[in-house]
Formats: C-alpha cells, sequence, structure tokens
C-alpha cells in the first residue's frame, strides 16, 4: 500500500471534480435544497410538535451525510468506468485496494465539507448542532464508517460484474437506511424488522441523531454498538472487495470493463 | 534474459453459450530491443494475452514474467501500454493526465519530462484542452506521451493505429520505431499487415488461441511460399522454345516465370538475355505478410 498512489489518484479526481461544474454543483445542490426544504417543514411542524420537525431535520442531515460519502465514492469509481480510463490506472501499478482507499478518502472529504455547510443552515432552523460539535462528530465518524462500507460493497461488485451495475451506487444505500428506521423509532416496526435493525449500519446513526433533536442524552453504548457495527460492515466488505478483485480477474471482467 | 516470457499459458472463458477456450497452451519470447509482432484475425486471443500481460486477467494454467518477474506493481512501473482508442478522463487536460501518471510511474522533475514529451510529440498547444475536444490522432498523441513517461523498458502496443488518418499513422510508426532504436522492447498487435511487416523482424500468429506460427518473418513466408512471380515484358512475343523451356505463362509480349530464389531469378534473367529478348518493363510479385495471412487464416478455417 503505497500514500503516493492514493493521493495522485484523489489528486486526479479532483482535478476532474474542478473541471467537471456541474458534477460540482450537484454535490452542493441537492443536500443544500433538501436541508432547506426540510429546514423550513420543521419550522412549520413546530406548531402541532416540536420536535418532530428537528428529528426529520437532523435525521435528513446525516442521511445526506451517508448519502454523500458512499455515493461520491462511487461515482468516482463509475467515471473512471465510464470514460474507459481505468485500465490505464490498474495498468500503472496503482493497487485496486489503493484505488479504493483514494477514492473513499476523496468522498469523505467532500462529504465532511458539504455536511459543514449543512450545519451551519440548520442553525437558521432552530437545530444548534454546533453546541454538540462533539456528539455530531461521533455520530459522523460512525455514519461515514458505514458508508464507506457500502461504498467500497457496491465498487467491488460493479467491478466484479460490470458497468450495467452502475444503479447500486445511486440504490444501494436506500435499501439500509430504510432498514435502519432513519425517524422513528425501532421499537414501533414489525418483529422482523426489530430484528433486521439490529444489524445494520446506520440505525445507531439514526437513534443517536434522534436523541440530539429531542435532546435526550446520548448514551455511549448506542454510539458504541454503532461504531462496532460499521466496522464490521467496513471489515467484511473489504475482504468481499477483495474477492471481487480476484473474480473479475479471473472471470475477465476487469479487463474487459474499460473496453 | 529475455524481457518477456509467456509460458504454456491457456485460458477459458464460461459464457452462456459454453466454454470458450480462449488461450491453448501459448508461448513466446520476445528478445531485448526487440520489434514482436502478435498477428491473428478478431478474437484469435491477442488482447486476451495482452491483458494476461498486463495482470488484468489471471490464467488458468502458466506464467508471465516480465523482466524476469511476475506482474506486480513495481513491473507494472517500468512498462507501459498503448491501446488503439486510448481514453482518458475526458474533463481532464492532457497536462492533468500527465502530472497524474507522473506521480505514479514516480517520474523525478515530472514538469520537465511532462514539457519535454508535449514538445516532441507536439502537443504544446492542446496541454490544456479538455481531451473531450480531441481528435483520434491528437488522442493517440496523448496515449503516447502516457505510455513513454516513465521509459518503459516493455512497451505493449494494441492495435495503436486502429482508425488513424494513414498520415497520423505513419508518424505513429516512425515513433515507434525511433523508441525501439532506444533499446525499448515492443510487442506490437495489429490488423494492418504492412505496418507489422515494415516494424517486426518476427512474429507469432495466432489463431483460436493457439500459436499456429512463430519466428522470422522471411522465413515465416518462405514456409508457406516457396516461389514467387516476376513478371516480364519483352520487346517481342516469345518463342514456344523459350516458353516451355522456362515453364512461362505468357500473354502477349508478358511473360511470368515462377521462381524459387535469387539465384534462379539471375539464370531466368540470364536466359533472357541470350534467347536476344531485350526487358522492357519487370515486376517481381513477392507474397507480403498479407498474403501470409490470408493463406494461414485459410489454413486454419
Amino acid at each position: 500500500m503505497r500514500l503516493g498512489n492514493i493521493t495522485a489518484v484523489m489528486q486526479n479526481d479532483a482535478r476532474i471534480l474542478k473541471n467537471s461544474k456541474w458534477h460540482a454543483i450537484e454535490m452542493f445542490y441537492f443536500p443544500v435544497f433538501n436541508t432547506l426544504i426540510w429546514g423550513f417543514f420543521s419550522t412549520y411542524s413546530k406548531q402541532y410538535s416540536a420536535q418532530a420537525g428537528l428529528i426529520v431535520l437532523i435525521v435528513n442531515m446525516f442521511w445526506t451525510f451517508t448519502h454523500l460519502a458512499q455515493q461520491e465514492a462511487n461515482m468516482l469509481v463509475m467515471e473512471d468506468l465510464w470514460s474507459l480510463s481505468i485500465k490505464h490506472v490498474f495498468t500503472s501499478g496503482v493497487t485496486p485496494f489503493e484505488y479504493l482507499f483514494a477514492k473513499l478518502a476523496s468522498s469523505a472529504f467532500i462529504a465532511i465539507i458539504v455536511t459543514s455547510l449543512l450545519i451551519f443552515i440548520a442553525n437558521a432552523f432552530g437545530a444548534p448542532l454546533y453546541l454538540h460539535l462533539a456528539q455530531v462528530i461521533a455520530i459522523s465518524g460512525v455514519a461515514l464508517i458505514g458508508s464507506l462500507a457500502l461504498a467500497t460493497l457496491v465498487s467491488g461488485t460493479v467491478l466484479m460484474l460490470g458497468k450495467e451495475y452502475a444503479f447500486l451506487s445511486w440504490s444501494t444505500l436506500e435499501l439500509f437506511v430504510f432498514f435502519s428506521a432513519p425517524f422513528y423509532d425501532p421499537s414501533i416496526l414489525p418483529k422482523i424488522l426489530q430484528v433486521i435493525t439490529t444489524i445494520m449500519p446506520f440505525t445507531a446513526v439514526f437513534a443517536a441523531a434522534r436523541a440530539l433533536a429531542t435532546n435526550t442524552p446520548l448514551t455511549k453504548n448506542i454510539l458504541l454498538s454503532g461504531l462496532y457495527t460499521a466496522l464490521a460492515y467496513f471489515a467484511l466488505t473489504l475482504i468481499y472487495y477483495h474477492f471481487c478483485i480476484k473474480h473479475a480477474r479471473k472471470s475477465g471482467k476487469l479487463a474487459r470493463i474499460s473496453s | 534474459m529475455n524481457p518477456l516470457i509467456v509460458s504454456h499459458v491457456s485460458k477459458t472463458f464460461n459464457t452462456k453459450a459454453g466454454k470458450i477456450a480462449a488461450l491453448c497452451d501459448v508461448s513466446l519470447e520476445v528478445k531485448p530491443g526487440e520489434m514482436f509482432g502478435l498477428l491473428g484475425p478478431n478474437g484469435a486471443g491477442k488482447s486476451t494475452l495482452i491483458n494476461v500481460m498486463l495482470g488484468l486477467l489471471t490464467p488458468d494454467a502458466g506464467e508471465v514474467r516480465i523482466l524476469d518477474q511476475k506482474i506486480t506493481p513495481d513491473i507494472l512501473r517500468q512498462i507501459n501500454i498503448i491501446a488503439g482508442g486510448s481514453y482518458f478522463n475526458g474533463e481532464l487536460t492532457p497536462n492533468d493526465i500527465l502530472k497524474f501518471y507522473a506521480k505514479v510511474y514516480r517520474i523525478p522533475n515530472p514538469a520537465k519530462r511532462i514539457n519535454d514529451l508535449a514538445h516532441t510529440l507536439k502537443l504544446d498547444h492542446l496541454m490544456n484542452r479538455k481531451f473531450n475536444w480531441f481528435s483520434t490522432g491528437e488522442r493517440l498523441r496523448v496515449a503516447f506521451a502516457k505510455a513513454l513517461l516513465n521509459n518503459p523498458k516493455v512497451l505493449l502496443m494494441d492495435e495503436p493505429t486502429l482508425g488513424l488518418d494513414p498520415d497520423v499513422a505513419r508518424t505513429v510508426r516512425k515513433e515507434v520505431q525511433e523508441l525501439n532504436k532506444t533499446g525499448t522492447t515492443i510487442l506490437l498487435t495489429s490488423h494492418y499487415m504492412h505496418e507489422v511487416e515494415q516494424l517486426c523482424k518476427r512474429i507469432a500468429f495466432i489463431y483460436q488461441g493457439k500459436i499456429v506460427d512463430i519466428g522470422d518473418v522471411k522465413k515465416i513466408k518462405l514456409k508457406r511460399f516457396a516461389t514467387y512471380d516476376v513478371i516480364l515484358t519483352l520487346n517481342k512475343k516469345p518463342s514456344l522454345a523459350f516458353v516451355k523451356e522456362h515453364e512461362l505463362a505468357t500473354k502477349g509480349t508478358k511473360v511470368k516465370a515462377t521462381l524459387s530464389d535469387e539465384e534462379a531469378l539471375s539464370n531466368f534473367l540470364a536466359g533472357v538475355h541470350e534467347a536476344g529478348y531485350r526487358v522492357q518493363d519487370i515486376a517481381i510479385k513477392k507474397p507480403t505478410l498479407e498474403d501470409y495471412f490470408i493463406k494461414v487464416l485459410g489454413e486454419q478455417q
């Protein structure tokens, strides 16, 4: 593993993003406007229930954060696949793991920058998250590990099965968020779904986000269990990625994916 | 030790239609500083073999050794590839592309190297234009710059002149010859037989994943074409005795002799002179690599 290769791939991605203005605008456009919409909703809904609006706003913010961290990594991979340039990258001495870590680091950086802006916007709607910065950072850290695990899962799958599976880049997270009980406590769900929520990477993230919104003290246990789950996901998806690359080399997909 | 050694490489793909043997026990060696041609029709296994050489494809059996080592990231940094229709991210400029690869290849003083290559390949005025806007020829020049960036010890060229104007293709061939003169070992695949004939001394012919022929271009052609035709236009119609003596085909004052070597050609021309004929025109039709390609393909099919 060579840090120089990872930073080289990251710098290359930064150049691509710098030159493709629409992609850069999109990165900010959806998160900012989503947060504004939910912010106005939370203001409006305060007349009915003081905390419901804030729950929606803050959970949505962490959802956006996970979305950015996962999807940007996968879209950066797809950029290389769609432009057919990945063959050059993999035949120049950059290993598939260096490549993956570069993409993950780039997307983490983007997600952190955008979310910092969202925290500022949320403040305008009565969610002074900067007052709970340590908790926000802890929740974001867990969310980030879970998101990067999903990004690893999708990257491996696309490299193993081909570009036609690109849709996983923007559809996978939805499923995991749904099973992670974003806006409500898992106890209201049917038994089977409750069981599933216990093994989801974002259940603890959303529980902690709801606790922030309702000013409920955040127990260490929630975050620790979330951290362990996210780390387990990350470790398993790294093994899966290794398997995918090996399989793609054997099946010829890695060779064919850029031609 | 030869810089590129392919030993008993086999590869089978599982498809919906069943198993397809892409490479069957392929072995070849490319000598230091040599330019070696790999010929074969579409789907013969040329690109599959190059992908094995690049470590993008794991063979079922056999191995490839480059610079006396198995394919590792370190070896990949010492070689390079040019493929026809080479693509880079369209949002990047050649400057961006070359900066990235200079870092990956760990090029000392990258700015100078990039400037030098831009100058050599006449890319100076294009260095800050997005790759999306480039013509096929310009794209290939960028691919060349990337391929030369690390002064590769071995260069794999997969159909490098595919789709290029004859003029640009000629420039590319010239560049390749210049590069080869510096000692770079080159493996070239191409559908353009004249290109391979012009550039390569040795070739391998691959068909349905098997090496059918391998060796010196001239000797390989001789194996299939023991003779060649010489067509003379004489100053008068040849006599029947002269035609019979030299086993000629005739049409008016034109005669066609089928000869085996240069000595037979000398003897024939001496006979023409002795018989009192004057030669007004001469055409020698030696078999080309294209003739060889078509003949071998016919045999295999």
